[in-house]
């Protein structure tokens, strides 16, 4: 498999390596954030009780035999993935400003006949860093809501999880 | 054989007209001394050539306007320097050998011996003639067929800029054109084949050094008369200085 060069993505001299590294750290943390956040919304259901039986995970049972709904559950978990992805605004100016920065290697770069590699220095790592946001974030929503199937009875479950997961994001 | 017909370039922003209707063509092997006082027009000049500013009129190369497709047959050396700091010269090696095909290796290494420039020290550590230097030696190394230079020796001392002239007459090839900014006009006077002189943003002045020659005259004088300067402009003025300060009780 070929190997992604991380600084043929940043500008020369910046170390792409290493604001990649930066970008890990934050998506690992945005997960982190994700997890507990979903977690401890998980444990807060009304009535929810889990226990671990051997390697077994018992599923949560709901007095009032409804749980709430996954949106609910799913709340802000994923916010600190968006944070990430906004931080790539910054990330991508400060990209093109670096090319003004003690010198005006922005002249070379402009001429340059391969009129896409000033862009690519720019914009790679930002885009990637978005991309890597969607990306996860879509996944943890699937192993999310996978976790909270599994975990209620299938009688608490309400019908349309997934259309009122879709109004929350636009309501 | 670059043409350049009725350019102008006016800066918004500013409400400034930085170059307007300027006309020149340059023809391969041609060394040519852009010169003109601070603001006449000289770097907006190079700039618009290398389609770094936007500008009304037309420039072309050998008939076909400068994009991406033919960009690598300019280089430029400025003041300004166009390298990044953080790198080293070996690494700009590097780079430029990747995106300019007709990279001079040769001559990048003989004039990095010739200057005694670190290879493997970053470019923030230089000083600024060895910046310059090796600013103009990147330039010089591109394999480009007009080399553009904006103020390259600004820093350096007068035996380092004295080489530099030596070097670039040694080096450069039949279809190598220069196009030097500069203020320094006495000292590139017998590098220069041709003298373009600019004046708040309009072409007053283009003749060959053979011209003046035969006219007898320096490159100095070619700029103070077409620039209608009177040597007697200060001792007025403060002559002037003197009358108003004994008027005064």
């Amino acid at each position: 498999m070929r190997r992604i060069d991380w600084d043929a993505l940043a500008p020369l001299g910046l170390g792409g390596r290493l604001t990649a590294n930066r970008i890990c750290i934050g998506l690992g943390a945005s997960s982190a954030f994700a997890w507990i956040v979903f977690w401890t919304n998980l444990e807060a259901c009304e009535g929810a009780l889990a226990w671990f039986s051997g390697d077994r995970i018992l599923r949560f049972q709901s007095p009032t035999g409804i749980m709430e709904p996954f949106y609910q559950i799913l709340d802000h978990s994923l916010l600190c993935f968006g944070f990430v992805a906004l931080c790539m605004l910054p990330l991508a100016a400060w990209h093109y400003c670096y090319h003004y920065q003690d010198s005006r290697s922005i002249y070379l770069m402009r001429r340059l006949p391969n009129r896409r590699e000033l862009w690519r220095r720019c914009l790679g790592l930002p885009l990637l860093g978005v991309a890597a946001c969607g990306v996860l974030s879509a996944a943890h929503v699937l192993v999310f809501y996978a976790i909270y199937h599994y975990a209620a009875s299938p009688q608490c479950l309400q019908p349309g999880q997934w259309r009122m997961l879709w109004e929350s994001l636009f309501h | 054989m670059l043409e350049i017909k009725d350019l102008k370039k006016t800066y918004y922003t500013k409400f400034t007209t930085a170059l307007d209707g300027v006309s020149l063509t340059v023809a391969p092997g041609e060394i040519v001394g852009l010169f003109g006082e601070n603001g006449a027009g000289k770097t907006t000049f190079l700039k618009c050539v290398l389609n770094l500013l936007r500008y009304e009129g037309s420039i072309t190369l050998d008939g076909e306007p400068v994009t991406h497709a033919n960009i690598e047959r300019f280089s430029f050396a400025t003041c300004e320097h166009s390298f990044f700091p953080n790198l080293t010269a070996q690494s700009h090696r590097d780079f430029f050998r990747m995106h300019f095909p007709r990279w001079r290796e040769k001559r990048f290494q003989a004039l990095m011996e010739f200057f005694e420039l670190p290879a493997n020290k970053a470019l923030r550590g230089f000083s600024t003639g060895q910046k310059n230097q090796f600013e103009v030696i990147l330039a010089l190394s591109q394999g480009a067929d007009y080399i553009l230079m904006d103020e390259p020796f600004a820093g350096n001392d007068v035996f380092n800029r004295e080489d530099f002239y030596k070097v670039l007459l040694g080096i450069l090839e039949p279809n190598e054109s220069i196009i030097l900014s500069t203020h320094l006009l006495e000292e590139v006077e017998h590098f220069v084949s041709r003298a373009a002189l600019l004046r708040q943003g309009k072409l007053v002045g283009d003749v060959s050094t053979l011209d003046l020659e035969e006219q007898g005259k320096g490159l100095l004088d070619f700029v103070k008369e077409t620039y209608r300067y009177e040597p007697d402009r200060v001792s007025k003025a403060l002559d002037r200085l003197m009358e108003d300060e004994e008027e005064r009780p």
